[in-house]
């Protein structure tokens, strides 16, 4: 059963196409990575498909699923007041003042791992911990499909890993993921699905079937990628 | 004299009061304000607002409610032009700013005896505020609690980041029109005590002072509110004692107790 299904989608920014003709689904279960190159257009889709976006034609359908979204990892740094963890988490709710708001958020923050963090005040936290709070957010609703926009970009090489092994168990939980990410390797790497964006969307296809061809026609120069056994 | 003495004045009465009353509002607006980083907003409706004030001493109506009215028109034009124009924020607020003084210049210098009652909107007189203000101030903060208790998690949310508000199905634009108009009417019934001039601080001095201290948004807007109640009391009682304008000894006080917070908490590091 498709969560979202994007049809023939076209997005204009300042009278310029960014987007062009786009239709692909969501189905429960799916984790896909959404790849190209710089200016791509892939924070714009992602961006039209939780609804930040005005579309110039075509439609986003969705058959109530509910949405998760994690920003980039600067969204929050720009805040100078102190807010806590607890108080960040709670605005992903879509009633904050519910009763069950407190053993929600706790859920939340234990799925990430942060769960002794909720008195903290964000200013304090690493980049790392900072972006873990904010999948906790977006997992508070318990969402169908979580949407990441480059969420790993601040992240060094050991959080990273970490923070695609626990993608990888809450898709297993039958959370489907979108991820937009310039990290071809790793993204092919994890991802079941890819999705190769370039103002059009030129390919979609299995992991394990992307190769340089297809790679070279996305991003206009020679990419290559190792695939790993999906064991 | 002694402290109790004040007390006996009604115009002290009133000005404690009227004081009170907008140490609540200006913190607990503050707070979302500073948060957004629109703290010059407050600035510009106090400086725009002062043409109400100049079009009420000229046709000889209470200059506040003459505030009011060109606060919000401000409050709405402003964040119409930024939506429809290509033109940053600042600049459009500079344009109200610098437009609203100079028109505010021009209507007292109309008629004579209007720019000695102009000044007092200026740097604030504690001298002049009514019972009737008091009320309206009153009602206000009645509202203002009731809106902002109603609509905390969504101001709260579109302060962290907007993107995240709106991808939660909240109306950001409404919200941000929320804030601008409770700022248009705090910053105009707060021109009698603080004045034009020096409201901006009132606003955003409490919080940065609270935020010192605080280890959560909750914590900072009650901080905040604490902070500037005592600043406003403090500096109230001070402005009669000295004889001085209420809006400078309030600012000056306030400036003080932040520059306090700021070593105390450099220690505590």
């Amino acid at each position: 059963m498709n969560l979202l299904s994007v049809k023939n989608l076209h997005v204009r920014k300042a009278g310029t196409l960014i987007l062009e003709g786009i239709s692909f689904d969501i189905e429960r279960g799916d984790y896909i990575g959404l790849v190209g190159p710089n200016g791509a257009g892939k924070t714009t889709l992602l961006h039209a498909l939780i609804g930040l976006e005005t579309l110039d034609k075509g439609r986003v359908e969705t058959e109530k699923a509910k949405l998760g979204y994690v920003p980039q990892h600067f969204a929050v740094e720009s805040f100078h007041l102190p807010l806590t963890v607890s108080e960040l988490v709670r605005t992903g709710l879509e009633n904050p003042r519910e009763k069950q708001a407190q053993k929600k958020m706790k859920v939340a923050l234990k799925k990430v791992g942060m769960q002794k963090f909720m008195d903290r005040n964000l200013q304090n936290l690493s980049g790392g911990e900072r972006q873990k709070v904010l999948l906790a957010r977006a997992l508070v609703d318990e969402p169908d499909i979580l949407f990441l926009d480059e969420p790993m970009s601040a992240l060094d090489d050991p959080s990273r890993l970490k923070f695609y092994d626990l993608l990888k168990g809450l898709n297993e939980k039958g959370i489907a993921i979108l991820l937009v990410s310039h990290d071809l390797e790793m993204v092919v790497k994890h991802v079941t699905r890819v999705l190769c964006l370039n103002r059009k969307l030129n390919h979609a296809c299995h992991a394990v079937d992307l190769n340089s061809e297809k790679l070279k026609e996305v991003f206009e120069c020679d990419r290559f990628i190792h695939h790993h056994d999906h064991a | 004299m002694t402290m109790l003495e004040i007390f006996q004045y009604e115009f002290m009465q009133r000005a404690f009061i009227a004081g009170l009353l907008i140490s609540i509002l200006t913190p607990m607006l503050g707070s979302f304000i500073v948060a957004r980083k629109a703290s010059l907003l407050s600035d510009t409706f106090a400086h725009t607002a002062l043409a109400g004030v100049g079009l009420g001493l000229l046709l000889d109506f209470n200059p506040i409610l003459g505030a009011l009215a060109v606060a919000l028109v401000a409050s709405l034009g402003i964040e119409r032009i930024i939506e429809k124009s290509r033109l940053s924020n600042d600049a459009v607020q500079a344009i109200f700013l610098s437009g609203g003084l100079a028109l505010a210049v021009l209507l007292t210098h109309l008629q004579d005896s209007a720019t000695i009652g102009f000044k007092s909107y200026l740097f604030g007189s504690l001298l002049t505020v009514t019972w009737s203000e008091v009320l309206f101030l009153l009602i206000t903060l009645l509202g203002m609690m009731a809106v902002i208790y109603k609509s905390y998690w969504p101001l709260l949310l579109i302060s962290v980041n907007e993107p995240l508000a709106k991808s939660k199905g909240i109306k950001t634009n409404f919200y941000k029109t929320l804030l601008s108009v409770l700022t248009a009417v705090v910053v105009a019934l707060s021109l009698k005590i603080v004045g034009a001039l020096l409201v901006g601080a009132l606003i955003v001095i409490p919080v940065l002072t609270a935020s010192q201290f605080a280890k959560s948004f909750k914590q900072t807007l009650i901080l905040s509110i604490v902070s500037g109640f005592i600043f406003v009391q403090a500096g109230l009682i001070l402005s009669y004692f000295l004889d001085v304008p209420s809006g400078s000894s309030i600012v000056l006080l306030s400036i003080l107790g932040f520059v306090i917070a700021l070593v105390i908490k450099s220690f505590k590091r």
